[in-house]
């Protein structure tokens, strides 16, 4: 009885509506956006404090940037497989995604910095009633980092300069909420699982940039796995009360992946900038999904609820360019095009996160009114190719997945 | 200007990204019917049929019929079931989640309230709760008070409940005359059960059908369904063993378990009140000349020995009661309640018929001599004896009827029939089952090109020779919430799946068709929890 009851999956939990990959989010900088996020290699802005924390050893002074990115998705639905090729539209809403940087060199070659950013985050609804109500209605993921990063640039320059970063990562914020209908007793039954971090959690991110000459830089950055401990309660509307305990609260760990960063920078005039970027993610530590009930729970038995995520590693290739356009004072524009593979394999997929490769494209602008003072503007577009779930385990719903999104972002950039 | 030049890049850029079709044209793979043309799909059947479920009609039950999944699955655009308002039935829920497969069940009493009218197209799901198999053309059978009543109109006014009516109206047609009037070119028909099932649930005092008359009428049904259309193919049902639903297995270990850790030692047996046998000579039984059976205690898990049926649970609380002991009676107040209401039952339509105000205020033992005397007459009309003969062949087996005896250890005051199915009662179920399906399969073999047969009889035993099913990563037990409803004989949203999957196969073997199975774990539960919702 206990596996039966435990097949009633009433929390799992998965992400869903990403911008990368699984649920990552690289979308954390409007300037570096405008360049696909290709930058590892680069690091010029102080955003870098993100991408490869060894780039700020190259900025002087006091450098501030803030912004927001907001991400529009459009995922529809269309099924269930085998009958019907129905659509569902999936609720739109669009997401803000904050990002702020600062950094103050300390002395020459050696910057300190501190940028508060959003690494992983995801958000989905759909209808109440939808055809796929009974696996996600609304799933959603959010953290924040605060980031407190260091930079040196080695004295001896015999082969070049060298640069060394580190930045800690600290947790300030990691919330998840899940929702589906359950069918089992009846049609209005809603299990919602909704909480947060009590905890700080905390990871790290190193990175080396080497510039053998002044028109070619080569980086390297590793971004530690962050470890999420949940909180969650459990509100239950319209289930058995013999089962379904309101309140009842269980711990969700989220490990999200570890990535590292490949890229080359090339400035082949002094105008232009041309960046290339090979990111692994390390999804394949996302096995399972585990939630682990604090208080016994009579209807199932067991405590611990245990769904099977088995995502791939993944990697992404990004490419970027910059140019200053020196026929308007003040003016850069930037662009950039990207291929994103995706983690979740065919076992697997599902509605709450019908994850799918995608081919990305961004454009993005700065436009400095003083020399300290300059705005950034970007937009990118992401089309998902198209997903057929037909080959997942026991327990999704079969059909095609379609997904784009807008990303707008707009923000400030302050230095003196 | 040099910014015109990047605003034009920018604005030829995006169209490439938003513009372009967001998806490909999708459409659902065609369906492969192969030698079968699905386009109308009409059900006959039973309670099965109807999506009867934990002893009620209802809304949520029905949706998930085995008909009803088999429409989808032919992609039939409409696909109507009566609708049944708030549904309709004395409901078996179970009192909390705590522990579904071994359930505390509650009732809920469903009242359907104001019934929708029947859609201009009428109904595709033509399975009636109750119905035997000659409801279908509309055969003229005996009641329990051994009347002759036309049952099918005796439904159709809904003296059985609103169900019964509802399905065909008040207009006194047949089955088969709707089902013409619908012209279907498929027909699922599972038919039968119920010729069996009333004198399974009944402990064997209710009758079954003769094996000879089911054979008749079975093979007219047929054709009368064949005979509608040229091209008309069928999907057809033989019946599961009765005797291997939940609604007689369930118990009996829980009752000897019970039985063994409360009884002395000493108390080996149990006795239960049995039904002579006569009519059922030529089924090879021997006959019976007792009023009751002796059990072993050790038998009561055994299912080819007995049976205690999911309605005797109450009576397991009563054993051992006697009317000599002053502390048990309220016990034995409940013992001589069934009693009285049983004969008040048993004699209804008779000359001597019993009624309730009468029964209700006879004393123990007026009762007991009532029910001497019932018995005694039984004996006579079953092996047409006078009444000295059977007085005195009862009286040399030493019957009487003795509420001062322990109730259930003793013979004199015996559990009652209705509640046990003794291991004479077994085998003449399981005989007649295998009569009725050697009907069946000559049918279907008659008619082989038309029909898909579906071997329920062998797909059920396999399953209880297993101990469960497995699909899509959900097992099923044969058993309450699991692959049956907490009734105990009627299948739950999942065992209706796994009956269609089995359809399915049969169909697609018969007629090359490719219909795809459905995904069991995506079926709810469908548990009915009597609980306020939290």
């Amino acid at each position: 009885m206990r596996l039966r009851l435990l097949c009633l999956g009433l929390f799992l939990i998965t992400s869903t509506q990403a911008f990368a990959g699984g649920f990552a989010i690289f979308e954390t900088s409007v300037r570096v956006s405008g360049m696909m996020g290709a930058y590892v290699a680069d690091g010029r802005d102080v955003s870098t404090i993100f991408f490869n924390p060894a780039g700020l050893a190259q900025l002087s002074g006091f450098q501030f940037q803030a912004g927001a990115v907001f991400i529009a998705p459009n995922t529809r639905f269309r099924g269930p497989l085998p009958h019907s090729v129905d659509e569902t539209v999936m609720e739109s809403k669009t997401f803000p995604i904050p990002n702020i940087y600062a950094s103050y060199q300390i002395a020459e070659g050696l910057t300190a910095g501190l940028g508060v950013y959003i690494p992983f985050g995801l958000g989905s609804k759909w209808d109440r009633n939808w055809v796929g109500s009974g696996i996600a209605t609304e799933t959603g993921i959010q953290t924040a980092v605060v980031a407190p990063t260091i930079a040196y640039m080695l004295p001896f320059k015999e082969y070049g300069e060298i640069s060394i970063g580190a930045s800690l990562q600290i947790g300030v914020l990691a919330s998840a909420k899940l929702e589906r209908k359950v069918y089992d007793f009846g049609t209005d039954g809603v299990s919602l699982l909704e909480g947060s971090s009590e905890e700080i959690y905390y990871g790290y991110n190193v990175g080396i940039i080497y510039k053998p000459m002044d028109k070619l830089a080569i980086g390297f950055s590793y971004r530690s796995q962050l470890e999420l401990n949940i909180v969650g309660e459990a509100t239950f509307t319209n289930l058995p009360s013999s089962g379904f305990i309101n309140g009842a609260k269980g711990d969700l760990k989220i490990t999200t992946p570890a990535n590292w960063t490949l890229g080359i920078s090339v400035r082949p005039t002094e105008d232009l900038t041309l960046n290339l970027d090979y990111v692994n993610w390390g999804w394949s530590s996302y096995d399972t999904l585990k939630v682990v009930f604090r208080e016994e729970y009579r209807t199932l038995a067991v405590n611990e609820i245990i769904s099977p995520r088995l995502y791939n590693d993944t990697y992404q290739l990004r490419f970027g360019a910059e140019y200053i356009v020196r026929a308007v004072n003040g003016l850069t524009v930037r662009g950039g095009v990207g291929f994103d593979n995706n983690p979740v394999p065919d076992e697997t997929i599902d509605p709450t996160l019908p994850d799918t490769d995608r081919i990305i494209g961004a454009l993005g602008a700065s436009y400095y009114v003083t020399p300290n003072v300059g705005f950034n503007l970007y937009y990118t577009f992401i089309r998902g190719f198209e997903r057929k779930s037909d080959n997942s385990a026991n327990n999704s719903i079969h059909g095609y997945f379609n997904t784009h999104a807008n990303i707008f972002g707009a923000g400030i950039s302050l230095s003196f | 200007m040099k910014i015109s030049k990047y605003l034009l890049l920018a604005v030829l850029f995006s169209p490439l990204f938003t513009s372009c079709a967001d998806y490909n044209e999708q459409s659902v793979d065609a369906l492969e019917t192969g030698t079968a043309d699905f386009t109308k799909y009409v059900a006959v059947g039973n309670s099965l049929a109807a999506g009867f479920q934990s002893n009620a009609l209802y809304p949520e039950g029905q949706a998930y019929s085995y008909p009803n999944f088999l429409a989808q699955t032919f992609r039939v655009s409409s696909f109507a079931q009566p609708a049944i308002g708030n549904g309709y039935g004395d409901r078996v829920d179970i009192a909390d989640l705590s522990n579904p497969l071994a359930p505390v069940t509650t009732i809920t009493s469903l009242s359907p309230g104001v019934l929708p009218t029947q859609p201009a197209g009428g109904y595709q799901n033509l399975g009636i709760p109750g119905a035997i198999l000659d409801d279908y053309l509309g055969g003229v059978r005996s009641d329990a008070g051994g009347n002759t009543v036309d049952t099918y109109l005796q439904r159709l006014t809904g003296s059985n409940g609103p169900a019964y009516a509802y399905v065909l109206g008040t207009s006194g047609k047949t089955i088969s005359a709707y089902l013409k009037e619908q012209n279907p070119t498929f027909v699922s028909f599972w038919l039968g059960n119920n010729d069996i099932l009333g004198y399974v649930t009944s402990g064997g005092l209710r009758p079954f059908t003769s094996p000879t008359a089911f054979a008749a009428s079975y093979a007219s049904s047929i054709s009368d369904i064949l005979s509608s259309n040229a091209n008309m193919k069928m999907a057809v049902a033989n019946i599961p063993g009765v005797t291997s639903i939940p609604f007689a297995t369930y118990v009996g270990p829980i009752a000897k378990q019970l039985l063994t850790a409360s009884l002395p030692a000493s108390v080996t047996s149990i006795y239960a009140s049995a039904t002579f046998y006569n009519g059922v000579a030529q089924l090879g039984m021997a006959e019976n000349k007792f009023p009751y059976a002796g059990i072993p205690l050790a038998n009561l898990d055994k299912p080819d020995s007995a049976m205690v049926l999911i309605t005797g649970q109450a009576a397991l609380g009563w054993i051992g009661a006697s009317s000599a002991v002053p502390g048990d009676a309220a016990k034995v107040t409940a013992i001589t309640n069934y009693w009285k209401g049983f004969i008040v039952a048993a004699t209804a339509g008779t000359a001597n018929a019993i009624p309730a105000s009468v029964a209700g205020a006879m004393d123990n033992a007026t009762l007991a001599a009532t029910m001497k005397q019932l018995i005694t007459g039984l004996y006579m009309q079953t092996f047409l004896v006078d009444a000295p003969t059977a007085s005195a062949a009862l009286t040399a087996r030493g019957f009487d009827v003795n509420f001062a005896q322990p109730f259930g250890l003793h013979p004199h005051n015996p559990i009652p029939n209705q509640f046990i199915l003794d291991k004479n009662e077994i085998s003449i179920a399981k005989t007649v089952t295998g009569l009725f399906n050697g009907a069946i399969s000559q049918v279907v073999a008659a008619n082989t090109a038309k029909i898909a047969f579906v071997d329920m009889n062998s797909i059920f035993k396999d399953i209880v020779t297993a101990g469960s099913v497995t699909a899509n990563g959900v097992t099923l037990r044969p058993a309450l919430g699991s692959l049956f409803s907490f009734d105990g004989v009627h299948p739950s949203n999942r065992g209706h799946g796994i009956l269609t999957n089995e359809i399915i196969k049969a169909i697609n073997a018969k007629f090359n068709s490719n219909l795809p199975p459905l995904m069991i774990s995506r079926i709810p539960l469908g548990y009915t929890v009597n609980q306020n919702p939290s």
